[in-house]
């Protein structure tokens, strides 16, 4: 949606210190973009309550002996209860609105990449209709402006698949298959890492993600189609 | 309807009260030289029980600071790969289980007493052994990492890579330590409800009862319930773990997500129930600074009760990337939205209060100030974290990080140093620093926000949870340098408050009584204050006595008031009733005694021999544990008194032996069991999660127990609690022949119902290693026939007590215990036998 | 002071602390069971993306019945807060006091479970299927 992209956009170039290739708050793909829009205007509506309810406190302290209970019962009600309850509803139809999309089902020919979490590497496997499947490890090469399917498998522990930038996490979970779709909309190279503890090796599971334009991802796929015995 | 009882017009003469002061004081004396560690006194051990709190917040605080001098700079190699992960594992595990639920434990126990005018706790061994177990198993986990055994599996050791991957001691030890612990938790829990509920002075009806106790209340309940959870996920990993049975492996029909449900059923609620205890201690504090009683007393019921239920509702939050279903997601995102209005109600209510009254500048209050600051903070990245959609980005990540902080550092630990510098002088009569006090929450103050604002970023530009390094070049370089510099000046913090309290203060002057000039009950005591508690038990008739009743003072100091003596020479306290607080009886209480510790050495064998798989040692060790307790029940309980009542004053009598719903052997047997019955819905709710997670549950390759033996042992178990139903009432009716021949039949049935529940499983050769399926139904087996055992032991107890004259028609107080216990037995074989008999048949 | 008949009603032996806890039982007692049949259900059917508004709309329902449930339950609650007059705060050393304050707070915790359970049938507005 515009809004987000102007309102991230808008934000990154004023926080500059939020850029970066593993960054949530330099979005490069859809889902991203929309958290990232949302986690600046919950941040707008935290910092002025915090503000608000700090002021309030001070304010307090500073009257001594003046204060009236009943005052004080209405700020109890209207501070309290009644407009946490009504902010907290609107939090909560934006925030659930956006879910939906964030997990549903791709188009049928949408790219498809199975993830397998092993102790600690990442294993890639293409299945591009068509083609023959073909596997890459810890780098996945997709092209700009095409959603991505990820199926998420493990064999060992719990892992969870994260490239910031472009969208949220999933975990792999072993017994379970777990879908994450991407839709990145920038060129670049975009660091992602496992985001769920598992084991000694957690620390150093990174991957990156290279998003090239479309006409230069057909000719990756060729020659990775090369390196592919029929 | 009792009047309201005025205090005597006039005071005894100063003989008659001298000679009552001694009497009281020689039976609270505290015994010296080493028979000193034998003392249950609740202001002893409260007193132990702090200090060792203190002690491992030290410790895992410690370990925090390695962890930060490890990820001060990329690719550092101050720990190794292996010691970050028992650094990190021991620091959370520390945090939680020995610092955030025992000083609520701690503080209690040594508070809540004096807060409402009793001289101690219901059950005083009971808290002693409390502390025992708690210094046994803190230690024998601590101890772990100095051996580089400790565990790695995380405070929340997830499985697969706790189960399988994880060869060595270290998860064993967190799970059988962990759940001895727990255990003792349980115990201090059942403790404190009944002391809420039923040990209060005349006249606190249940709307004047301190702040302070309804979170207690509140807090301890939840305990009950979020507990056995966890402690059922331990055992059934610990069954993987050691005997191969696949509850969490997906190979053989088990689910790590099941892992997952269990230790966030727990998980979440715990966070309450260390941050609303800690809130009230500031809602004891802020009046005394505000000179003027709580504005939205009511609100704050509100606020401890809400957040108690809604906090069960919240669990799955910490799951929202595991692939569940978004109908799911959604129903938790609300519920977790929602909890934030009772717990913001409350901080409104502190608002008020310093609104409507006259605040004066403290110590107490300055990091009062600072704690709620932060508090609000973590509040509102907790609301952020809750809505589903960003939580996908941020799980797992340092945002959390900086979120739990901010709330648990701002809404416990805060408090607590405040509670510290405001409760210290009724410790030993002094005063704590101003200076230093000043001096040390500024470092706090600031240390926390450099290390912690900054994390918020850290997290959200990639950094992943529980890494002992990150990559270089992609700026995350200059935000976990300033949290690493922020964690030593929070360090400086602590070593400047860790001084003030060490420091020597015999040259300090003596506080002055009541120093801040509080309207509570526990400002009563004397500097320093007398081994007895409190002078004599006061009528109370408003919820601040010391500002509110004239004279109240000298009334209490000269016995004016209920129970000023102790005639003969016995440790007593007032129980009361639940709703208006009316006298019920003068509970005799024990005195000083070894069967604590002892029991809780060998209590805590039965726990820490398994982790080295000694299991012929834990049987003995749990054989001898068991004569302990049976020992000290024997000793100690139910002691039938000299005469029926006693006269506590004012002309008011009450029994000194009761048996049934009044009694608070009772209810703690009542509570105790509503623990055990929710680890049981556990167990029955793991079947039935298998049961979503599978077409075929049971599978129809493997045999199931049939419904012919579960249901004779059904049956069998319903007839030993029928009989010892009866055997209560021919007890009560002098019917001796009939009561030996009932209860003896009874254990004959019981053993009977032991042995079909278990040839259930058994004849259709069911192998729990096989597959979920016949581990599930094992486990039920084995739950019902152990409770069944617990309670044939219980049976013969009654026998032995009656054949020995210690319990008889009138002074019947074991078997109503015990046929309370049975009830539960009847629900939970019932249950077992419904699920794992009746379920298949259904479908 | 006050009549007989008053007495007894707000006698100790009439009154007990489960009504305080009667309102966030229920709101537990919906939300559990809409986990649980959400759960259920989701785990049942073959294909995930397939629509389930009749869960929701179960949901939903069953979530008035709880908000009417809560509503009667405040309703008792007021009746005891407005005992025979008087006026917060309710700390007096009195039956009556203590009646009234039971009932207030009795009124509070409907509202607060009659808030979350509200938040809980809002959260089935935008989901559609079990994905």
């Amino acid at each position: 949606m515009k809004l987000q992209r102007l309102t991230t956009a808008t934000i990154t170039l004023l926080c500059a210190g939020c850029a970066g290739p593993q960054s949530a708050l330099s979005p490069a793909g859809v889902e991203a973009e929309r958290i990232a829009s949302l986690f600046w205007w919950m941040t707008a509506g935290a910092g002025i309550v915090w503000i608000g309810v700090m002021m309030l406190a001070l304010f307090a302290a500073k009257e001594r002996g003046r204060g009236e209970r009943s005052r004080g019962g209405r700020w109890i009600i209207v501070g309290g209860a009644a407009t946490p309850a009504v902010v907290l509803a609107v939090l909560l139809l934006f925030g659930l609105a956006m879910l939906p999309d964030l997990l549903a089902v791709p188009p049928k020919d949408t790219m498809r990449i199975h993830v397998t979490a092993e102790q600690w590497w990442w294993r890639f496997r293409y299945e591009i209709p068509g083609r023959i499947p073909f596997e890459t490890a810890n780098e996945l090469r997709l092209p700009v402006g095409e959603p991505v399917e990820f199926l998420l498998h493990s064999t060992n522990v719990i892992h969870s698949f994260w490239i910031p930038s472009l969208g949220g996490k999933m975990d792999a979970i072993p017994g379970r298959v777990n879908r994450l779709v991407l839709h990145p909309t920038m060129t670049g190279t975009f660091l992602g890492t496992c985001a769920e503890y598992c084991g000694v090796g957690h620390g150093k599971m990174a991957m990156q993600a290279i998003v090239v334009p479309k006409d230069a991802f057909a000719p990756w796929v060729d020659t990775m189609q090369g390196a592919v015995r029929p | 309807m009792t009047e309201d009882i005025q205090p005597l017009a006039e005071a005894a003469s100063e003989e008659v009260r001298q000679g009552q002061e001694a009497r009281l004081m020689k039976a609270w004396q505290q015994p010296t030289g080493w028979r000193y560690w034998s003392e249950v006194n609740n202001s002893i051990v409260g007193l132990w029980y702090t200090a060792l709190v203190f002690i491992f917040l030290l410790f895992g605080g410690l370990l925090a600071l390695m962890m930060r001098i490890q990820l001060a700079i990329p690719g550092n190699t101050f720990l190794s790969p292996n010691l970050y992960s028992q650094v990190f594992t021991m620091h959370g595990s520390v945090m939680m289980f020995l610092f955030a639920i025992p000083i609520f434990e701690a503080v209690s126990i040594l508070f809540l007493p004096q807060m409402m005018g009793a001289r101690e706790l219901p059950f005083p061994r009971l808290s002693a052994f409390g502390f025992w177990a708690f210094l046994i198993g803190g230690m024998f986990l601590c101890g772990s990492i100095f051996f580089n055994a400790g565990p790695t599996g995380g405070w929340f050791m997830y499985p697969p890579l706790t189960s399988r991957y994880q060869p060595g001691i270290g998860a064993d030890m967190w799970l059988l330590g962990f759940s001895f612990i727990e255990v003792s938790a349980i115990a201090a829990a059942v403790e404190l409800i009944v002391g809420v509920l039923k040990c209060r002075p005349p006249g606190m009806r249940i709307h004047l009862i301190p702040l302070y106790a309804w979170y207690v209340l509140v807090a301890a309940g939840m305990i009950l319930f979020a507990f056995p959870p966890l402690i059922t996920g331990s055992m059934l990993l610990e069954l993987e773990r050691a005997f191969n049975w696949p509850f969490f492996d997906a190979a053989r029909g088990g689910d790590p997500l099941l892992w997952q449900h269990l230790f966030w059923l727990f998980g979440h609620p715990e966070v309450y129930i260390a941050f609303l205890p800690s809130v009230a201690l500031v809602a004891m504090i802020v009046p005394a600074f505000a000179r003027t009683p709580i504005a939205g007393y009511k609100w704050i019921v509100l606020s401890a009760i809400g957040t108690g239920f809604l906090s069960f509702g919240l669990w799955v939050h910490h799951m929202f990337t595991t692939g569940l279903p978004g109908v799911t997601l959604a129903l938790f995102s609300a519920a977790s939205q929602s909890v934030a209005i009772p717990t913001g109600v409350q901080i409104f209510c502190f608002i008020a209060t310093v609104y409507v009254g006259r605040l004066r500048s403290s110590v107490p209050m300055l990091y009062v100030a600072g704690g709620l600051a932060t508090f609000v903070i973590g509040g509102l990245t907790g609301v952020m974290v809750a809505v589903a959609s960003f939580n996908f980005q941020a799980h797992d990540t340092h945002f959390v990080v900086a979120h739990l902080h901010s709330v648990l550092i701002g809404g416990t630990i805060f408090p607590v140093i405040a509670a510290a510098y405001y409760f210290f002088p009724l410790i030993n009569g002094k005063l704590l620093s101003e200076r230093l006090g000043r001096i040390a929450f500024w470092l706090l103050f600031c240390g926390f926000n450099i290390t912690f604002l900054p994390m918020h970023f850290t997290g959200l530009r990639g950094m992943a949870r529980r890494v002992y390094t990150y990559p270089a070049g992609i700026g995350l370089e200059g935000l976990n340098l300033t949290s690493s510099i922020g964690a030593l000046i929070l360090a400086a913090g602590f070593g400047v408050l860790l001084w003030d309290i060490l420091r020597p203060k015999g040259k300090d002057a003596d506080s002055p009584r009541n120093p801040w000039e509080a309207g509570s009950l526990e400002w009563l005591q004397e500097m320093p204050g007398k081994p007895w508690g409190i002078r004599s038990i006061p009528e109370i008739d408003s919820r601040y006595p010391l500002w509110e009743q004239p004279n109240f003072v000298r009334d209490v100091d000269e016995g004016r008031f209920f129970m000023p003596d102790a005639e003969e020479g016995k440790r007593e306290m007032l129980v009361t009733s639940i709703i208006d607080a009316k006298p019920e009886q003068c509970l005799r209480i024990p005195g000083p005694s070894f069967i604590t510790l002892i029991s809780a050495i060998f209590l805590g064998g039965v726990f820490i021999f398994p982790t080295f798989k000694m299991y012929w040692s834990m049987a003995v060790s749990g054989a001898i544990a068991l004569g302990c307790i049976l020992y000290w029940l024997w000793e100690g309980s139910g002691l039938i008194p000299e005469k029926e009542e006693k006269a506590i004053g004012h002309g008011v009598t009450v029994p000194l032996y009761v048996s049934g719903p009044s009694s608070v052997g009772w209810w703690a047997m009542m509570i105790t069991m509503l623990a055990d019955l929710t680890a049981f819905v556990s167990i029955v709710f793991g079947y039935f999660f298998y049961w979503t997670l599978h077409k075929d549950f049971p599978p129809a390759s493997i045999a199931g127990p049939g419904w012919i033996w579960p249901v004779a042992g059904l049956m069998a178990s319903l007839a030993a609690w029928a009989l010892t139903l009866l055997a209560r009432g021919w007890n009560r009716k002098e019917k001796a022949g009939w009561f030996y021949a009932g209860m003896g039949s009874a254990v004959v049935l019981a053993v009977f119902g032991i042995y079909a529940l278990v040839a259930g499983p058994s004849q259709a050769a069911m192998n729990p290693e096989e597959n979920v399926y016949p581990a599930m139904v094992w486990l039920l087996a084995i739950w019902a026939a152990v409770h069944v055992a617990a309670g044939i032991i219980m049976q013969l107890y009654c026998v032995a007590r009656r054949y020995a004259g210690r319990m008889t028609a009138r002074y019947d107080i074991d078997i109503a215990n015990v046929t309370l216990y049975w009830h539960f037995v009847a629900i939970t074989v019932a249950g077992c036998v419904a699920v794992m008999a009746g379920f298949p048949l259904l479908r | 002071m006050s009549s007989h008949g008053t007495h007894h009603e707000v006698a100790e032996e009439r009154q007990s602390l489960w009504l305080l806890v009667l309102s966030p039982s229920i709101w537990a007692v919906h939300f559990l069971a809409s986990y649980a049949g959400a759960a259920v259900w989701c785990s049942t059917i073959d294909d995930r993306a397939q629509s389930v508004d009749a869960m929701r709309l179960w949901i939903v329902l069953f979530g008035l019945v709880a908000l009417l449930c809560i509503g009667i339950i405040a309703r008792i609650g007021w009746r005891k807060y407005k005992f025979e007059g008087g006026d917060p705060p309710f700390d007096k050393d009195t039956a009556e006091d203590r009646h009234r304050f039971l009932g207030a707070a009795t009124v509070l915790l409907s509202g607060v479970s009659a808030i979350a359970t509200i938040y809980s049938c809002l959260s089935m507005l935008f989901i559609r299927n079990c994905l």
